[in-house]
């Protein structure tokens, strides 16, 4: 796990403006309240004026933080937001909503961490996302919890005509529990991509999945999932459910797994309520391939370097459609020798 | 110098080599011929270690010494080099990612990157979407990183190669052959033409059958195929 000051250090850097730390049920220390953007305390009493008429789930938190980004049409912006929690034992539950209003584009860039003497704590998230016509979300996602934190989010996103909502969620650090399903709609033209790279430690439990609805006439989902597996217990549940006239839906999960304590489960679901939609699975879950590791061997490498080489290979290739920032942040952790 | 003795190998109760003795003498160029399924690609990955083949009986040595105990890359720092008949592509490890993993001078590799013309593919990931030609040229590349390589085992370097890319590859071979020995296997013997062999043997179901020229058994191998070998009289 790393420390704050190595969060802030690392992961602020990327030159985005502004900077939201929420630190446990603390509201949010500074709001802005730009032309183009608006950052409220989700508790600001403008915020239910502002969602007036948007469907939003139900708050169940009695105690909670979290924030309104609301992007004005046509602007362009980068946040960047951290979720931090500084006492054991602490059930931090955080109630946000976005929204990027027509022809926007929005890139959000959440790093999400505890303390380093923090243990046994629980982060719990409902987020509400709404995309307006031909805007543009991308969510980027580094989770940094500590081995014995649980994290629980519940994550909804609406997608209106011709807009596109990308996640990129990256799970490097131990955690001991995540459970995550988001689900997407999409209109007429939109587009929905969720990829995730997950590095699934010894002892961590994580059920990563995730549903998109095609409602739209040509609309567009993908769910990609790739796993390294060192002990951990992963499980994806997704689903594409096609309703709209000529819509496509793709799902796929690559997985290999490093020993004999892990496990990889995939559970994929494609389902056609309309006969033009066009829909795919494929799934490779195993060992790295000795044919791989012999190969590299023929090279000189010892099988250790070989198979090292191969999984920082398949690193590469899972995070190959991310942004760069998330590219090189692994990148020097795995030079840095962070990992294997 | 490798020796090969009394060499059987099984797989599923059948012998796919049997009792194979053969000598490589340092910088000897050598060519086994023989049909599809003869046997000539286990012998290279036998050699090498790979792991899908277990010896029933006999031995390989290099210098005198046995390897069968030895890892793959163990016999490559032995001195072997090979270049499998298909090739492996491995996503997301690039060439340049390979040559990382040698402490090498770019400097001293610069002059073979320019000679096998890889520059455009140091990039993308180890044999992906390459050309028959451009792959044959990245593998013996990545022999030149190691050091102290002194036998090339070639498995049908020149299958799915055109013509100007046999050209080129005969022209590298030429020159780092001098001090080093070559085991080649070839079906369009277009490579024979380019680079001058020593000694030629014939693999028939397992087994080495011949001892000749390498031309003229290609000669009468072009002329009437395998048969000519099965029927020969000259068949030990």
């Amino acid at each position: 796990m790393i420390s704050l000051e190595d969060f802030l250090e690392n992961y602020s850097n990327v030159g985005m403006n502004p900077y939201i730390v929420l630190n446990d049920n603390a509201p949010l220390p500074m709001e802005t309240t730009q032309e183009d953007i608006q950052i409220l305390n989700i508790k600001n009493p403008l915020v239910k004026k502002l969602l007036k008429g948007f469907k939003l789930q139900k708050n169940i938190f009695k105690e909670y933080t979290g924030y309104l980004i609301l992007l004005a049409e046509n602007s362009q912006s980068s946040v960047q937001t951290c979720f931090l929690t500084s006492k054991s034992g602490f059930e931090q539950n955080a109630r946000n909503v976005i929204v990027v209003e027509e022809n926007a584009t929005l890139d959000i860039f959440t790093g999400c961490l505890s303390s380093n003497h923090v243990k046994g704590n629980i982060h719990n998230a409902i987020t509400d996302i709404f995309v307006g016509k031909n805007a543009k979300l991308t969510f980027n996602m580094i989770h940094s919890w500590g081995e014995t934190s649980k994290v629980f989010p519940k994550t909804v996103v609406h997608v209106e005509e011709g807009g596109t909502f990308i996640s990129n969620y990256v799970v490097w650090e131990k955690v001991k529990e995540i459970v995550s399903n988001p689900k997407i709609t999409l209109e007429k033209n939109a587009k929905g991509v969720m990829q995730s790279f997950i590095y699934a430690h010894n002892g961590s439990k994580l059920d990563i999945g995730g549903g998109i609805y095609l409602e739209g006439k040509e609309s567009s989902g993908e769910i990609i999932s790739n796993i390294v597996s060192e002990g951990g217990e992963y499980k994806t549940v997704s689903e594409i459910v096609g309703r709209g006239d000529e819509s496509k839906g793709h799902i796929e999960c690559n997985a290999v797994l490093l020993n004999q304590f892990g496990s990889v489960k995939t559970v994929p679901t494609l389902k056609a309520e309309n006969s033009s939609v066009q829909m795919s699975h494929e799934a490779s879950i195993g060992r790295i391939s000795r044919e791989e590791i012999e190969y590299l061997q023929s090279k000189g490498l010892d099988k250790k370097k070989a198979q090292d080489l191969i999984v920082k290979g398949f690193v590469n290739n899972s995070l190959k459609k991310m942004p760069e920032s998330i590219q090189q942040k692994i990148e020097e952790m795995l030079s840095n020798g962070s990992m294997f | 110098m490798i020796t090969i003795k009394n060499l059987t190998v099984k797989a599923e109760g059948r012998k796919i080599l049997d009792s194979i003795n053969l000598e490589i003498k340092d910088r000897e160029k050598v060519v086994l011929f023989g049909p599809n399924g003869c046997g000539k690609s286990t012998l290279f990955r036998v050699i090498m270690g790979m792991n899908e083949y277990k010896v029933a009986k006999g031995d390989v040595l290099v210098n005198g010494k046995s390897i069968l105990s030895r890892s793959i890359d163990e016999r490559v720092k032995l001195g072997l080099g090979y270049v499998a008949q298909k090739s492996v592509s491995i996503k997301g490890v690039t060439l340049e990612g390979l040559i990382d993993q040698y402490d090498l001078d770019y400097d001293k590799i610069k002059n073979i990157i320019d000679t096998l013309d890889i520059d455009s593919f140091l990039h993308r990931d180890i044999n992906y979407n390459l050309s028959g030609g451009e792959t044959k040229r990245l593998e013996l590349f990545t022999l030149s990183l190691m050091d102290g390589i002194y036998t090339y085992l070639l498995d049908e370097l020149d299958s799915g190669v055109d013509l100007e890319n046999i050209g080129r590859i005969s022209n590298y071979l030429k020159s780092i052959s001098k001090d080093r020995s070559l085991v080649i296997t070839t079906h369009t013997g277009a490579i024979l033409q380019a680079l001058k062999m020593d000694t030629a043997y014939v693999m028939l179901e397992g087994k080495i059958v011949c001892t000749r020229d390498p031309i003229e058994t290609w000669e009468c191998i072009k002329s009437g195929g395998y048969d000519n070998c099965v029927n020969c009289e000259k068949r030990k």
